[in-house]
């Protein structure tokens, strides 16, 4: 209860922290540049990134004709280009996301784009904590995706720094991303997500959640959602991940084991202090003699292991 | 810049390559024909698949299911309004692939107005076969042969606008014969299995509003999601012949959600609020009839019937703080509450050879509250090295009623852990993160819930140009042991990747990872006799996969691409898989211990430039799958096999 209290002093702290906030002590690079000089004199030098500029989401701030100058083309994001068009170019006269902190290229696009609901948690995603922020992902100028200005395909540009995600999709059993019927972003949510409360913690991390905070699998896996009148606790305590694993696995159905009663029984020992009544998870019955085969495939008769309306073993 | 970028695309051309089909390459005009006010880029790529496979066709379709025939590989058209003030639209983009009857299809259409309204369509088709659990030589009586549909609509009507509306749909469909051994009459033991025509639908309306009042916005949805499963089983016996018994269940539901979001961002701090309220019911009834006469017990007929319904009400909140005190620091802070119950009614009502029985029942109730908080703090020292750390707080209180007539059981689970990191640029190319995370949960749920446990990672990454390298290393351990049993986990990655486009005409990838897992389990099972064995399990995996790809081009008009890919799993190292002198000494467990096997997948395409608008493909990609235990021994059967598939098209633009 102590630490609970403790916990929740937490956003008093935020409340009193700006007071003790420091001045900036650099100066923005928009807030150090000089007047807005419109699209048309980018256009001069930059043609190339002029030309198919239509196609560009961005295209919409110019085609409305009502916004601001700070809010319009190519000046949105670059801060005023009066300076770089007397300097004649120059990297030092304008924003140059190229030589931007991390931080200030997160800064500078969450000016539009932090109200949107799916960048609520951006400040703090795992990405934006390592520093992978927008134009890591995102290619403004020369995307190659159809969608969302991605630098690349949505997977390829996953598994550029999660190598070990693409060798989970490698394996004999996975979500069929390489096959392009699912994204990544099925599930996960890059620019962070609210913690995931179906179990304590914070992992997994970004994920997508369903209707209420569910995990993303019920948003394919519809049937196993329940309610059920008997319900296999681990779904809804642990989660999914518990037997399965979500990319890929080596075993059938994504299991986290190739037998599938080792796994079972690794949970169902009877030791004292776990499951729902906190006095062990039930052994199986004495007829489970484990040397017949019968026995090592529990989901064989089990096979709403998920939860069952009719019996309380799962097995119909 | 622009050799760089294009290098950057090329390097994505040859990462691509996972499955040899759809064909990667463009084809005419890169900006398009200009038509009227608009500017259209299309293209089209129809050709012939084949397969040949030996072995196991039912483990080569429950893993690759590529077949024979004519297909519309995949398709691109969009059409832009060079001004942006369209009459009806200013863009329409169409992506399709695998139309025609590949086993994994999709289709996406945006349409888009500025200002007034944007329509977003998905279409997925996933073609799932499984023959069963047949891993490490199981067998089972869930078979399963069904197509999987899901199509998502999304209507946004004045999308720039600071008062939005969003209509949407989606709709789910798993529909297919099945095999389950859902069971007879007397399922416990020996039911037979039973054939089925499945269908499960799911069905999602909604509606919502964005809008902003004194500086924040408000961002609501209303849904409903619908979800029925119909279907009918005849149990058949072991000798195949339908028995006189039948068993029907319908079961169907709602899942009405409220979702109601606040955030705003300004320059020194955020903040966010959600609350999501959603009330899953569920109606079913499961009636089971049959004559029993000479197949188990001589009862003679009997009639059960399970009627009820279930509802759940989910209720969560989130309220994050993010504050920026200075340009380098920025501190978050998020609480969670999710509260979920679970409850219902049902009803068994058996008739027995004409004597009828009335039972009434409370479905078993969970419930479960969950306290978190998480503080995070992010700072950026100096250019080249900055840290971040958090802590994060949970309380999840369970109660539990498997009786009424039994008291209920409560227990607490408390988690506390801490985050850790450091980001390292000691070079502008170079960027390395070091992290860790350690927990303590003092009640952890099941034996492998985490309940001491760490992971660390280690993460470097160079990138420069057209080439980039990364390397990453990570390490999950979990301990939760008690008074007699004990569980421990270790599971350690290492993973790296290279990407190097030295050309416009010539790149390359690269990546292997190793996943090495052990896990440690205390077991407690009967082998014949009256008392339960204790024993232990130990699980040894060394699962090492590799992805190289190149691919190069020969002047303007040639493109080839050739790729492999290797999972092999070594398993603990032994060479057959009667024992290794660890874990539990019987021998099904001792062969339960590790499970090598090797999956492999070359593959190469050629791509020829006919003309501006037109190319032609070909493509072979071979899969092979082997399991190094249990193949042929004691019966079981051999689920190895080798399939050779390829493909031709003509890519064309119009």
């Amino acid at each position: 209860m102590k630490t609970a209290t403790s916990a929740f002093l937490f956003p008093v702290l935020l409340a009193v922290l700006p007071a003790f906030a420091q001045k900036e002590t650099a100066p923005a690079p928009k807030e150090a540049a000089g007047n807005f000089v419109g699209g048309e004199a980018c256009k001069t030098c930059h043609a190339d990134v002029w030309a198919k500029f239509y196609k560009n989401p961005h295209f919409k701030s110019v085609a409305s004709g009502k916004e601001t100058p700070e809010h319009t083309g190519c000046e949105s994001c670059h801060g005023p280009g009066g300076a770089h068009v007397a300097a004649h170019g120059g990297k030092a006269t304008i924003v140059a996301f190229s030589q931007l902190e991390p931080k200030q290229i997160l800064d500078n696009c969450l000016r539009c784009h932090a109200q949107t609901l799916s960048r609520a948690n951006i400040r703090r995603s795992s990405h934006t904590q390592n520093e992978v922020v927008c134009t890591n992902c995102h290619s403004i100028h020369k995307s190659p995706a159809p969608k969302f200005l991605l630098a690349n395909t949505q997977a390829e540009m996953c598994y550029g720094c999660h190598a070990d995600v693409r060798s989970q999709f490698s394996m004999p059993f996975k979500h069929r991303v390489n096959e392009g019927v699912m994204v990544c972003t099925d599930c996960h949510n890059p620019h962070g997500a609210y913690p995931p409360t179906w179990r304590n913690g914070e992992r997994p991390r970004m994920m997508e959640q369903a209707l209420g905070n569910e995990e993303p699998c019920l948003k394919c896996h519809e049937e196993k959602r329940g309610p059920f009148v008997f319900e296999h606790p681990p779904v809804r305590v642990e989660g999914c991940e518990v037997c399965h694993y979500p990319h890929g696995s080596a075993n059938s159905r994504l299991l986290r084991r190739p037998v599938v009663f080792t796994m079972c029984l690794e949970c169902h020992n009877g030791a004292p202090g776990f499951g729902r009544t906190g006095q062990g998870d039930p052994v199986p019955f004495q007829f489970h003699d484990m040397r017949s085969p019968r026995y090592q495939n529990c989901t064989n008769c089990h096979s709403h292991i998920h939860g069952s309306n009719v019996d309380a073993f799962f097995l119909k | 810049m622009r050799t760089a970028i294009l290098a950057l695309l090329f390097i994505g051309a040859a990462a691509a390559q996972q499955t040899v089909a759809p064909t990667p390459e463009t084809v005419g005009p890169p900006r398009g024909d200009n038509v009227s006010d608009y500017n259209i880029v299309n293209s089209i790529e129809t050709g012939y698949r084949w397969s040949s496979i030996g072995g196991s066709l039912d483990e080569y379709r429950s893993q690759v299911n590529y077949g024979n025939g004519a297909r519309l590989l995949g398709s691109f058209f969009s059409m832009n309004s060079k001004d942006g003030h369209g009459r009806f639209f200013d863009q329409i983009m169409l992506t399709t692939q695998g139309l025609g009857n590949d086993p994994y299809e999709s289709a996406t259409l945006r349409v888009e107005k500025n200002r007034i309204y944007r329509f977003d369509m998905n279409w997925r088709l996933n073609d799932y076969f499984n023959p069963g659990l047949t891993s490490a030589g199981q067998e089972s009586g869930n078979l399963r042969d069904t197509r999987y549909t899901s199509q998502d609509d999304d209507l946004t009507l004045f999308p720039q606008s600071k008062f939005k509306f969003f209509l949407g749909y989606s709709r789910g469909v798993q529909e297919g014969p099945e095999l389950t051994s859902v069971g007879g009459i007397f399922a416990p033991v020996q039911g037979p299995a039973g054939f089925t025509s499945l269908r499960d639908a799911r069905n999602e309306y909604r509606i919502g509003n964005e809008f902003q009042i004194f500086g924040v916005k408000v961002n609501w949805m209303r849904g409903w999601e619908d979800f029925k499963e119909d279907f009918v089983v005849i149990p058949q016996s072991d000798t195949g012949a339908p028995l006189p018994s039948q068993r029907t269940n319908p079961y169907h539901g709602t899942s009405p959600y409220w979702r109601v979001v606040l955030f705003t961002d300004k320059k020194w701090f955020s903040v966010n609020g959600r609350f999501t309220y959603t009330n899953t019911q569920r109606a079913f009834v499961n009636e089971q009839s049959g004559l029993l006469g000479g197949v188990t017990t001589n009862l003679g007929l009997l009639q059960v019937v399970t009627r009820g319904t279930g509802h759940r009400p989910v209720a969560t909140g989130n309220l994050t703080f993010s504050i920026f005190p200075t340009s380098k620091l920025t501190f978050t802070n998020t609480t969670s509450v999710y509260n979920l119950r679970t409850a219902g009614d049902f009803q068994v009502i058996q008739l027995n050879g004409g004597t009828g029985s009335f039972q009434v029942l409370n479905a078993l109730y969970l419930g479960i509250r969950t306290v978190s908080n998480q503080a995070d703090l992010n700072y950026q020292a100096t250019r080249w090295i900055g840290f971040f750390a958090g802590y994060h707080y949970s309380d999840r209180f369970m109660r539990n009623i498997l009786d009424v007539t039994l008291p209920a059981f409560d227990q607490t689970s408390i988690l506390n852990a801490g985050v850790f990191g450091v980001r390292i640029r000691p070079l502008q190319p170079v960027t390395i993160v070091l992290s860790g995370e350690v927990g303590r949960a003092n009640q952890p749920f099941a034996p492998k819930s985490d309940r001491n446990y760490q992971a660390l990672d280690a993460r470097i990454q160079y990138k420069h140009k057209s080439l980039l390298l990364s390397a990453y290393a990570q390490s999950n351990y979990n301990n939760n042991s008690v008074s007699f049993t004990s569980y421990s986990s270790h599971a350690r990655t290492y993973a790296a990747n290279l990407a190097w486009a030295p050309r416009p005409w010539l790149s390359f990838n690269a990546d292997y990872s190793k996943l090495h897992i052990d896990s440690l389990g205390g077991l407690s099972f009967f082998e014949g006799g009256d008392s339960p064995v204790s024993g232990y399990s130990l699980y040894i995996s060394n699962l090492q996969t590799g992805n190289a790809g190149v691919r190069f081009a020969i002047g303007k008009r040639v493109d080839l691409y050739a790729g492999y890919s290797h999972v092999q799993d070594t398993g603990d190292g032994r060479s057959n898989p009667f024992g290794s002198g660890t874990g539990t000494d019987i021998p099904e467990f001792q062969r339960a211990q590790t499970f090598p096997l090797k999956f492999q997948s070359p593959l190469g395409r050629l791509s020829v430039k006919l003309s501006n608008r037109i190319r032609w493909n070909v493509g072979f990609q071979y899969y092979g799958y082997h399991e190094d235990f249990f193949t042929g021994q004691n019966f079981l059967p051999d689920q190895a096999y080798r399939a050779h598939t390829g493909y031709t098209s003509v890519l064309w633009s119009f």
